[in-house]
């Protein structure tokens, strides 16, 4: 067994080495900022790792998955390593104002503050009994690697979200092997790295639009917005700020893509909206939306390309569901059937869900000024009639899901729909609301006509 | 700034099974100490385990639906049933007064928590 100062760096090496080489694949020579390409690394090597785990399940009883896992990303990494490399990008140095040098330091601080406060404190509920329940019973399963296929059917522990993607389980589970033991404190590494990705994600879409000082405000406001770092936050170990970092930076790079003309952007995109549907069930929600927002935004010429938002997704999240069933996995009991009959009864309880989401997006304490920042940017664009159709896209990626998650709650079957709503809403509303800010920041430098970067 | 408070404020319990330790430290017990006594206890590895939540003995209320999660989490692959156990569960974990459950033996894990064979 290796000491875990020795074996969790290495755990995290051999997924960026990973993640690096599907960079590398995925971004096809895009310049790409050092901090996007890491928060890229971590991201797909997650997402490529927890999709080879779960393929080649057959294979661990006789060989370990750490082997199988590693031995993938070295390969991958050699190949890509040869034919393809990443672009940087030229017109961002390094050479820092005061302002900005105090701007960087109080960033810098904050993400050392959310590492170490993730690092001091217990996982929460669904982090414990979602996620990490999950990840223990792969380590403990003989043959280790395999997910217990009695489990998905067990009526007693249905509570646990059978259905859920495996990506956060998987994770920890990769700490665990690397450990050789079950560490609920080690295993919290990994969620500060998924809030680094997310800041690195939105402030390099910041910068591809604004000036440096625009993106570290930026990140430093995310960071000042609870709901991304504490309950359900980073520090918490739920899947939510996981989910917020694949999603915000599919919609930041849909909009480049959509932007500059530059669509392959959109394999990056389309890249991060496979992750993010590994990552959450409503995933699914968020990755079609923001898939039929850009064929709806895109020049006719785009549409094939962009395409790969819908169909990526789809495809590789198709042998999970098929496991689901397969196995008949429990379904969680928070929602009815859709019939008829029902939707008439569901009439009733739309104002409840529409006063309930509303009272959330403005409830102080809770996301500070974002959403109402994000309705006045939006009134704004339209009085001002000044917007590109990658505007629009920032908007329906926003506002479709939104709606759609109304509408679902229509089906509660809680008894208290209010309770519900109130429950997971602000959850929902984690990979959302980095979107709405980036799309603030983009309609205020605009609007202000602070400096523009024009080299994405 | 809860952020910051939060950093520097003490966590209920520290190390490898700090999470766990945390949603049962209402029955004074650890997370390893439940299992051993389960495990002594040589139930079959999948048994059906009906968990009867009661009172402390100073009246105050315990949380039915965390401990019924983190017994379910700790003694995986066992059943733990909260509401209605099926016909055949022989065993039982009691929290609180065991009075209520007819039982034919009594293994005491703690003051609050007892293992039980059912009638």
């Amino acid at each position: 067994m290796m000491p875990a100062w020795v074996a969790i760096p290495f755990s995290l090496v051999v997924l960026l080495v990973l993640g690096d080489a599907a960079v590398k694949i995925a971004s096809r020579g895009v310049p790409l900022l050092w901090y996007e390409r890491g928060a890229l690394a971590w991201l797909l090597g997650t997402g490529a790792a927890t999709i080879a785990w779960f393929l080649l399940n057959p294979l661990y009883r006789w060989v370990s998955p750490i082997w199988i896992v590693t031995g993938i990303a070295m390969t991958l990494a050699l190949v890509a390593s040869r034919s393809r490399r990443v672009e940087r990008v030229a017109a961002v140095g390094f050479r820092f104002s005061p302002i900005d040098a105090a701007l960087a330091l109080v960033l810098l601080i904050q993400l050392v503050i959310l590492g170490a406060a993730a690092m001091w404190t217990t996982l929460g509920w669904d982090g414990l009994f979602n996620f990490e329940l999950k990840a223990r019973l792969v380590f403990e399963h003989t043959p280790a690697g395999q997910l217990p296929a009695g489990y998905f059917g067990d009526a007693t522990r249905g509570w646990s979200h059978p259905r859920y993607p495996p990506l956060v389980p998987f994770t920890e589970f990769w700490i665990y092997s690397w450990l050789g033991r079950v560490d609920q404190a080690a295993v919290k590494i990994v969620f500060p790295l998924f809030y680094y990705s997310l800041i690195a994600l939105v402030c390099g879409a910041v910068r591809r639009v604004a000036n440096r000082r625009s993106a570290l405000v930026t990140g430093i406001a995310l960071g000042c917005v609870p709901a991304f770092t504490l309950l359900p936050g980073a520090s918490s170990g739920y899947a939510d700020v996981p989910l917020a970092a694949s999603v915000a930076g599919a919609a930041c790079f849909t909009f480049v893509a959509l932007r500059t003309g530059e669509l392959r952007y959109a394999h990056l995109a389309a890249g991060l909206l496979v992750v993010a549907v590994w990552t959450k069930a409503e995933a699914v929600i968020l990755a079609g939306a923001i898939g039929l927002a850009a064929l709806g935004a895109a020049e006719t010429i785009g549409r094939g390309r962009l395409s790969a938002l819908l169909w990526a997704p789809a495809l590789t999240l198709a042998p999970w569901s098929a496991a689901l069933e397969v196995y008949g996995a429990q379904p969680t009991g928070d929602f009815r059937a859709l019939t008829f009959s029902g939707i008439g009864s569901t009439i009733d309880t739309l104002a409840v869900v529409s006063s309930t989401v509303a009272r959330e997006l403005i409830l102080p304490g809770h996301w500070g000024l974002v959403w109402p920042a994000f309705f006045v940017s939006v009134l704004l664009m339209m009085a001002a009639r000044r917007s590109t159709r990658a505007d629009w896209f920032l908007v329906a990626a926003v506002l479709v899901p939104l709606n759609v998650y109304a509408c679902v709650y229509l089906f509660s079957s809680w008894p208290d729909v209010r309770e519900h709503v109130g429950f997971s809403i602000p959850r929902l509303l984690v990979p959302l609301a980095p979107v709405a800010t980036f799309f603030v920041v983009r309609r205020a430098v605009d609007d202000l006509g602070i400096e523009r970067v024009e080299w994405a | 700034m809860r952020l910051y408070a939060g950093l520097f404020a003490r966590p209920a319990s520290t190390g490898a099974a700090a999470s766990i330790d945390e949603q049962v430290a209402s029955l004074k017990l650890s997370a390893a100490e439940i299992r051993a006594a389960v495990q002594r206890a040589a139930w079959p590895a999948d048994a059906d385990v009906s968990l009867t939540v009661g009172q402390r003995d100073g009246g105050g209320a315990l949380n039915a639906t965390q401990l019924h999660y983190a017994l379910s989490y700790l003694l995986y692959p066992k059943r733990i049933w909260l509401t209605s156990a099926p016909p055949a569960t022989r065993h039982g974990i009691v929290i609180g007064s065991p009075d209520h459950v007819s039982h034919t033996e009594i293994v005491r894990v703690s003051d609050l928590m007892m293992l039980v064979k059912l009638k």
